[in-house]
Parts: C-alpha cells; structure tokens; sequence
C-alpha cells in the first residue's frame, strides 16, 4: 500500500497527517482527548517544615503504591522485561540521595513540599535535556513524569484511567504508565503528539498490541472528541474526516491484516526454539515495503536481507539519498528494535541505462554486485550515507553484494569510513557501532573468510547464487537446470566450511538463500550450525512449527549423515526421512 | 579504594532497566559506589543519578569502590557490566 495510493481515495474535507509509525496495526474509531491536568506548583513558602515532611512521606507513599499497581498490571498484560521499566521508576521513589535533597530543602530552604520536589528534579532534568540525544529526552520525560505523579498525590488528587467507550485515545505526552493504565479499557488505537520510535510508549504499545502513532505536533487542535479517525500504525498516518471511500478502503485493511493475524497469531509470540533448547532466529527477507506489516506479523525478528535494488528497478533508475533515506528509515523503524540488514544494490551491468548499449557475453560472471558498486563509488557513497544517516535507531547493518576478493571488502569498508567521517565531520548523527557485513554466495571467498573476520562483522550465506557458482551451472537455463542441484554433497561440505571457518571469531552467521526457505533443508541448515535462517515471510510460521517439534542434536546427527554421502538423491533421502518422522501424516503437502 | 574501568557492551547502552539493577546492586553494599564518565561522577547508588548518564554501546566508564566491602562489590556489579547486562 502506497501514500499516493490514500491521497487518490480522499474526499475534499478528508484531512492526512504523518507522523511516526510507533507500532502496527489499523483503527477507526471515536477519538477520545486525554489532557492532563495542567499541574501548577504553589508558591515557595511551607507551611511548618514538620508538616511538609509528612505531606512528603505521603506523597511518596502513594505514588509507590500507584506504580506497584501499574507494575502488577503489566506483569499480567506483558512480561517481566516490560514491568522492569516501571521497577525503575519505583526505585527512582526510593532514590537515597533523591529524597535526602528534596528533604533538606524543605528543612534548610524552608519550601513547600511540592516546590522542593519540583526544585530537586529540574536539577536532574536540566543536565538531561542538555543533550539533543533523543532517548536521553524520552528518559527526561519519564522522570518528569514522575515528578509530576509526586506533586499530583501531594495535591491529593487521583488519576482517572476509565474509560466509557472504545476509542482512540489521542494526548500530547502519554507516559508509560498511562499506555498500560489505559489498557484496562478498549484503546483502539494510541496517537500522541509527542514522542519517538524509541520512547517507552512505542515499546509498550507494540508490546500490547495496540496500534500507535507518535510525533504529530498540533493535533489535537485539529480534533474533536467522539468525532470518527483512522489510525494507520504501518505507515504513520492520522485520517481526519475520512470519507466513506477510505473508510472502505480501511475497514478492508482490516479484515485482510486480521485474517493474516489470525493464521500467524498462534506462534508468532512464540520463541523460536528446539525442542531442546536451543534458539534459532527467524529472520525475513524484504523486497519491497508494502511486505513489512505481514513480516513483522509472522513474528520476524528483523530483516535478514533488504535487497535495495529493487528501489532502483521501480525506479528504473538510482534513487537519490533522499528516496533511500525515506525507504531504510521505514524499514528500521518499523522493525525496531529488531536488526534489519540493508544490503547494496546487487544488479548487473546489463540492467544500468547508459547512453550507449551495454552488453556482457557472461553477465553472471561480468560487471555485478559490489564490483560493479566499487567502480561507481558516487553511487556506493551516496547508498552509504543513506544507510547510515538511516542508522539513528541503532538498528541497522549493512551489508555488500558479490564478494569474491578481501581487496574488494577493503576497498569498500574504505569508502564506508570515509563517509562515516564526513557524516562525522558534518555534525550528522549515526551509530558510530553499526554492523558491517557481507554476503558469501561466491565460492573463492569462502576460503578467504579467516582473514576476512578482521573487516566484517557478520556474513550472510546466499545460497541460490553459491549453488550457481560452485556447480557452473545457469539455472535460468532449461537445458542444464537438471545440473543445478540444490543438495549437491558439494554445497553442503561448503556450508558447513562456512560455519566452521566462522566458529571461533565471534561473526555472525546467517544464511538468506531460498535453501532457508524450504522445509525439508532447515533440519539440515540447523545441524550445519546455522542458528540464523532469512525466509520469506509467508512460510516463516510453518518453519518455526517445524523447529518447535526437532532437536538440534538430531539435525547435527542428520548433518553428519549428509556431509558423507556422495550424491544429491542419498541426500534427499535422509532429508525426506528426517521430516517424516517429525511430521507424520502431514509429509504429503512438502 | 578500587578503580576498574569497564566498557558497555549491550547494544541499548546503560538504559533504564539495568540502571535500576544495577542500583539494586550496589545497595546492597556497604562501601560507597561512584560512576564516573568524563568528567561527570554520579552516585552509584541513586538511580536518578545513574539515569543522567548517556552510556552507550562502547562508552568506557570508570568504577569507583570504597569502603570495607569494596572488594565483594567490585567483583558483583564489574561481573553485571561485562556481561552486557544479561542482554548480549
């Protein structure tokens, strides 16, 4: 689904706004304003030092016993990992050094309670919001939050968190606690005018399942109360006096997301794991946007391979810095804080629009990948910055097509610090500590990987074009594609060279190829020491099943059977009979 | 006294959660707990104050121990920093 493809359906009075797409999911419903009481500190003076000790005690009393149940209700509604973060704010209540300031003040200062609290908690704040690091800002914000829950109880006021309807609820800040609060009532949807990707809020609404869009200043003058809006929590969007025909476009939205849902549900929050422990990841392969909300439904946990060069082939040209900024950035924050691997356009020479005709008698052995990339370095350079200034969230790698030599690694990771440097230089922010990796599809690089580990970070295996190269054979071509054998011995003595040449340098191994894809293979990829598989979004439930129900000891047992035998067929076999005994009955559908 | 320098290595940094473990940590001791990055020293005891400091992935920070039970609380929180805050 495209920007362009809602602007056509809207009617004249239809109003869209964008902003950040904080977690998944589609709404319509009734908006419900939540505006926090606007909480005005009284003047300096105490009444007597003795009673403003005591409104303090209570004050901090009744604060804690509000978190405690924020944090009992999020233990039953999310996880231990989630309730840690109100545990913190609960220990900010207890801070020693907090409270000893905050007392001293109203002894020495002779202030209000409210007034020392206030006092002692801008001096923290202030040092925070001295930085332009946003997560740091999220953080002020919570800590002010704090601070404001404190002086509310100190002007033993209650917080009201029900709900009459289901609705969308829209405010200006919401807080952490107030998402999980209000989570006891029917929330269709959170929108916030303030807040990141990163705040708290997006985490515990994706977390809840809730969907949510963040960052939209100046909405809520734009609103009414109980008045009908869209929220789309894919693409960041607010729908404001939507007409009927996006109402129907939405409402369809709906229904189809549901469905899928529904089919991935069951297993998507699962854990990926062997029956004997053992985590295995399931990562996506992403080829064009629109895959995202389905990916991340599956219960993905990040993107194994973006292949870029499809933005250049709806183009039909390179994108820009600006184009590939919008696309990575959609897709890092989408999955945030999942990793998504960004590779480099992979495209051959025969597919770049020159003025005069290019040809190659041998495109798949010509001017491709990353050798193609290294001689247009203005190309590479510009795809570099993009992915790097598209690395605010910290969750982006990157990652080189068409390796074959160490020279080309070097070369390139040259030009990747140089523009890391300059980014630098420019005052641009990026992460400093983003993964750099490369794909192993060639078969010369499998032999260089020792020295190779100095340079890269992580690898990722390709196993379509590895077949293709190390067996010679062209399988787009009819008359050799019998040749082109998916379990040739030789494939799988390379994959486990590859596992074993990587074990002891703390990289990273994945493998992305369609062999990742195939059920019958997974056993075998397991048991070859792959723990990261990338697959297409659609079977990636079904794959996790199947590892749900297998031991990793069985699969290495299954990959020691495999690297001795000498052809495909013998191989296959042992795979056909690995997964009959897991599955049973269901053998006939593979 | 007992001075270790320590690097963050889990990817989120020193967030809220391991802020408040950390605290939990160090309460339990005795001797008095410092962090100290650059030049700004916080009190490894006040989570507020841990949370001013903007610790991220690779940051190298310096631990200062001091008191009787310094010993036994180097070991625990310098243990709780090199494994990544259980998050690797």
């Amino acid at each position: 689904m495209s920007f362009d493809e809602i602007i056509k359906l809207k009617g004249p009075d239809t109003k869209i706004i964008e902003g950040i797409a904080a977690a998944p999911g589609y709404a319509i419903g009734p908006v419900f304003i939540y505006q926090k009481e606007i909480i005005e500190i009284y003047p300096a003076v105490s009444l007597t030092t003795d009673y403003e000790l005591e409104a303090l005690d209570f004050a901090l009393e009744r604060s804690k016993k509000e978190l405690k149940k924020v944090i009992e209700f999020s233990r039953e509604k999310l996880n231990e990992r989630m309730a840690g973060i109100f545990e913190a704010h609960l220990i900010i209540l207890e801070d020693p050094m907090l409270i000893e300031s905050i007392r001293k003040n109203i002894i020495e200062d002779r202030h209000s309670a409210e007034y020392s609290v206030d006092v002692e908690f801008k001096k923290y704040l202030q040092q925070m919001r001295k930085t332009d690091d946003q997560l740091m800002l999220e953080r002020a914000n919570e800590i002010e939050d704090i601070k404001f829950r404190i002086i509310r109880n100190l002007q033993r006021k209650r917080w009201e968190s029900k709900l009459r309807q289901s609705v969308i609820v829209v405010a200006k800040n919401l807080t952490p606690a107030d998402t999980v609060l209000f989570t006891r009532n029917d929330v269709l949807a959170y929108v916030s005018e303030m807040g990141g990707l990163t705040s708290h809020t997006a985490i515990l609404a994706r977390a809840l399942n809730i969907p949510a869009v963040v960052g939209i200043r100046g909405l809520i003058n734009q609103l009414e109360n109980d008045k009908t809006i869209v929220v789309d929590g894919f693409n960041g969007l607010i729908i404001i006096n939507p007409n009927e025909e996006i109402l129907e476009y939405y409402k369809n939205k709906i229904h189809q997301y549901s469905l899928r849902k529904k089919k991935y549900e069951e297993l998507s929050n699962v854990i990926c794991k062997t029956k004997d422990n053992h985590h295995i990841k399931l990562m996506s392969n992403i080829d064009f946007l629109d895959e995202i909300p389905f990916a991340i439904a599956s219960g993905s946990e990040g993107v194994g391979l973006f292949r870029t060069e499809n933005l250049f082939f709806q183009k039909g040209t390179f994108p820009n810095e600006t184009e590939q900024i919008e696309a990575y950035l959609d897709l890092s924050s989408k999955f945030y804080p999942n990793v998504v691997t960004i590779r480099t356009f992979d495209i051959g020479g025969d597919k770049i629009n020159f003025n005069e005709q290019y040809n190659e008698t041998n495109p798949f052995l010509g001017w491709r990948g990353i050798r193609l990339l290294l001689d247009l370095p203005e190309i590479l350079k510009t795809q570099f910055r993009a992915i790097l200034i598209s690395s605010v969230y910290k969750n982006v790698r990157v990652m080189l097509p068409m390796v074959s030599s160490l020279d080309e690694v070097i070369k390139a990771k040259e030009i990747f610090n140089e523009t890391k440097k300059e980014l630098k230089a420019n005052g641009i922010k990026f992460d400093e500590n983003i993964k750099f990796g490369i794909m192993v599809e060639i078969p010369s690089i499998v032999y260089c990987l020792k020295e190779l580990s100095k340079y890269i970070d992580f690898v990722s295996v390709g196993t379509n074009d590895l077949t293709q190269y190390l067996l010679a054979v062209d399988r787009g071509n009819e008359k050799v594609f019998k040749s082109y054998q998916e379990f040739h011995p030789a494939l799988i003595r390379v994959l486990r060279l590859i596992t074993k040449e990587l074990y002891r340098s703390k990289i990273e191994v994945s493998i992305c190829g369609e062999l990742a894809s195939n059920l019958k293979a997974v056993p075998l990829l397991l048991g070859l020491g792959y723990n990261v598989l990338s697959v297409n979004e659609y079977l990636l439930p079904e794959i996790k099943k199947l590892i749900l129900n297998i031991k990793l000891n069985d699969c290495k047992k299954l990959a020691v059977k495999c690297l001795n035998s000498s052809t495909q067929s013998e191989i296959i076999k042992y795979l056909d009979e690995f997964i009959k005994k897991y599955k049973g009955e269901n053998n006939e559908s593979l | 006294m007992i001075l270790k320098e320590v690097t963050i290595l889990n990817r989120a940094g020193l967030h809220t959660r391991p802020a408040a473990v950390l605290v939990k940590l160090a309460s339990k001791y005795k001797c008095d707990f410092y962090i100290i990055q650059d030049e700004i020293v916080v009190n490894g005891k006040s989570i507020i104050g841990v949370m001013t400091l903007c610790a991220e992935q690779g940051s190298k920070l310096i631990l200062k121990f001091d008191g009787e039970d310094e010993e036994e609380a180097s070991k625990e929180i310098v243990e709780y920093f090199n494994r990544g805050f259980d998050e690797l």
